[in-house]
């Protein structure tokens, strides 16, 4: 039950986005998203739509995946493209009795569910085709000059980590107390929010307390193969970019630079 | 390299828990040397202090009392502590507690990416520590996905690419089926035999006991008994009276001895007990 987390779930596999630097993935997802925001004509929008279907297919996944990451906020969007349709003054378009439909809240409607839609499955797709661990790495090597102004960038990547190899167990702990407190009469899940998360407490509780016990533990480990902070660390895997990387950003730039064109001019 | 005799030498060791209102005292003046190579077991009680004093060899406590020394170096600066915890490996009870990596692979680097080894050696020792032990089709497995003794392997494997001279398992056993406890102790064997690393085995298992060429029984933070498995074992008195066990042969021995079939207790393995029963039977 608790089992199907999809954010971040990666998709093993072996095409040219898959093997991309992951640093050169978050900076073009997180600069592409910068974009979606300031775009504003339908045209550009689409065909930022169709380009991330297009990656989707290059990446050889499947979009049932990107419908899948759609579906949490499917309801977000249709409730905001209510509001926009039918609260949006200015040029009437349709009127039925007290509804007026107007021509501005039709446009903006299609903006927002356009860019929130392009949004989420441009995110998805570099977590399906990016490890976290990767990820993590291109964060921490990204963030590497704010450690100048003492931010602790590796203590934070190493948290990252190790929340990541910890996940899995976690569920599998979560899983095993739920049934433990089952056997013993307990009531999860039913009745009205209160009284459910109520029934939470019996598990969290006893989470709670292995977690910091398995910290605990961990930290001895940790210590007993020599870890001493980021301090004089090296690693295994080395990001490199390479000319897949170049050739991606020039493409992303040049695809930016149509959009804004297509935005201001057509 | 020519052999070091005393890898490990504590003198009047001691170590006192201070955390709480009455301090107390888990080691009690332990001296003892460990030569390079050896097997040892360590047994004791729960509470027996074997788990105290398995930490304070390789500084991860620091000693009340008295010096630990491994190759002549003791934890003093943190330079010493770095290079005793860097020979001195240990694996611990929990599987699931140690690895720390999100696949085998990143686990077993973790060591000596601490160390500051450089990225190439760093993909040769992960590749050779995963043969050493036998799972190299576990490399990019997640460690989730992995049975209890996969996942102590793993735990070997991690110290081993660290190039330690000693490998200390404390309880490493406890939480594995038996298939599982079996193929772990082949392979820590199989690295005291051939790599000449040294293995102290802190265990609950007489029968793992009796695989080791050195037991030592501490008892309320004490050496109570330290020889050769036969020498230990058949002392079945002394060891019952501390609360342990002894190999079952040598118990129905011990037995036989008592109603007079047997003149001294010798045997701790099945094959010698049957032997000397038979030679009764005769």
């Amino acid at each position: 039950m608790i089992k199907d987390i999809t954010l971040g779930q990666y998709l093993p596999g072996n095409s040219v986005i898959h093997r991309l630097d992951p640093r050169t993935k978050l900076l073009m997802t997180v600069s592409f998203m910068a974009v979606l925001f300031v775009l504003n004509s339908i045209l550009s929008l689409l065909i930022s739509m169709v380009t991330v279907i297009i990656c989707y297919s290059i990446a050889n996944i499947s979009y049932k995946y990107a419908f899948k990451g759609i579906k949490p906020v499917l309801y977000i969007i249709i409730f905001t493209v209510i509001l926009n349709v039918f609260f949006t003054s200015g040029e009437p378009l349709l009127v039925w009795k007290f509804i007026t439909i107007s021509k501005e809240g039709v446009n903006s409607a299609i903006l927002v569910s356009l860019r929130v839609l392009t949004l989420i499955t441009s995110a998805s797709i570099m977590t399906y085709t990016t490890t976290p661990i990767m990820l993590t790495d291109a964060i921490e090597k990204l963030f590497k000059p704010l450690k100048k102004i003492k931010v602790p960038v590796h203590e934070m990547a190493m948290m990252m980590t190790i929340a990541l190899r910890f996940i899995p167990t976690l569920i599998d702990e979560t899983d095993k107390i739920m049934k433990a407190q089952a056997a013993r009469g307990a009531d999860i899940g039913t009745g009205n929010l209160l009284q459910r998360a109520k029934s939470f407490i019996p598990i969290l509780d006893p989470l709670f307390i292995s977690s910091f016990k398995r910290a605990d533990d961990l930290a001895i480990a940790m210590e007993s193969r020599c870890y001493r902070g980021g301090e004089g660390r090296t690693s295994m895997r080395v990001l490199k970019f390479s000319t897949k990387d170049l050739l991606a950003f020039s493409v992303f730039i040049l695809f930016t630079v149509i959009l804004f064109v297509l935005q201001f001019f057509v | 390299m020519k052999p070091i005799d005393s890898l490990i030498k504590t003198t009047d060791v001691s170590y006192v828990y201070l955390n709480n209102q009455n301090p107390k005292k888990a080691v009690d003046k332990i001296s003892l040397s460990i030569k390079q190579g050896e097997y040892i077991a360590m047994l004791g009680r729960n509470g027996s202090g074997k788990s105290t004093f398995a930490r304070l060899l390789n500084a991860l406590l620091i000693p009340t009392e008295g010096k630990v020394l491994v190759l002549t170096k003791e934890a003093t600066n943190d330079e010493d502590l770095w290079f005793i915890r860097k020979r001195i490996g240990m694996i611990f009870q929990n599987p699931d507690n140690q690895i720390i990596g999100t696949t085998v692979e990143e686990d077993i680097a973790f060591g000596p990416e601490n160390l500051g080894v450089k990225t190439i050696e760093i993909e040769n020792r992960v590749t050779q520590a995963l043969i050493d032990v036998g799972i190299l089709d576990l490399r990019e497995r997640a460690p989730h996905m992995l049975s209890g003794g996969q996942k102590q392997k793993v735990g070997i494997a991690a110290v081993l690419a660290m190039h330690p001279m000693c490998i200390i398992m404390d309880e490493s056993t406890s939480m594995l089926d038996p298939l599982g406890r079996e193929e772990l102790l082949k392979v820590v064997r199989e690295l005291n035999k051939k790599e000449k690393i040294t293995i102290i085995n802190i265990t609950h298992h007489m029968e793992e006991a009796t695989l080791a060429d050195r037991v030592i029984i501490i008892n309320d933070g004490k050496i109570v008994e330290d020889g050769t498995p036969a020498e230990v074992f058949t002392n079945v008195n002394k060891i019952t009276q501390i609360g342990l066990d002894v190999p079952q042969v040598t118990l129905l021995l011990h037995k036989l001895k008592q109603t007079g079939h047997l003149e001294k207790v010798d045997a701790i393995t099945v094959e010698q007990a049957y032997e000397r029963i038979v030679q009764i039977l005769e």
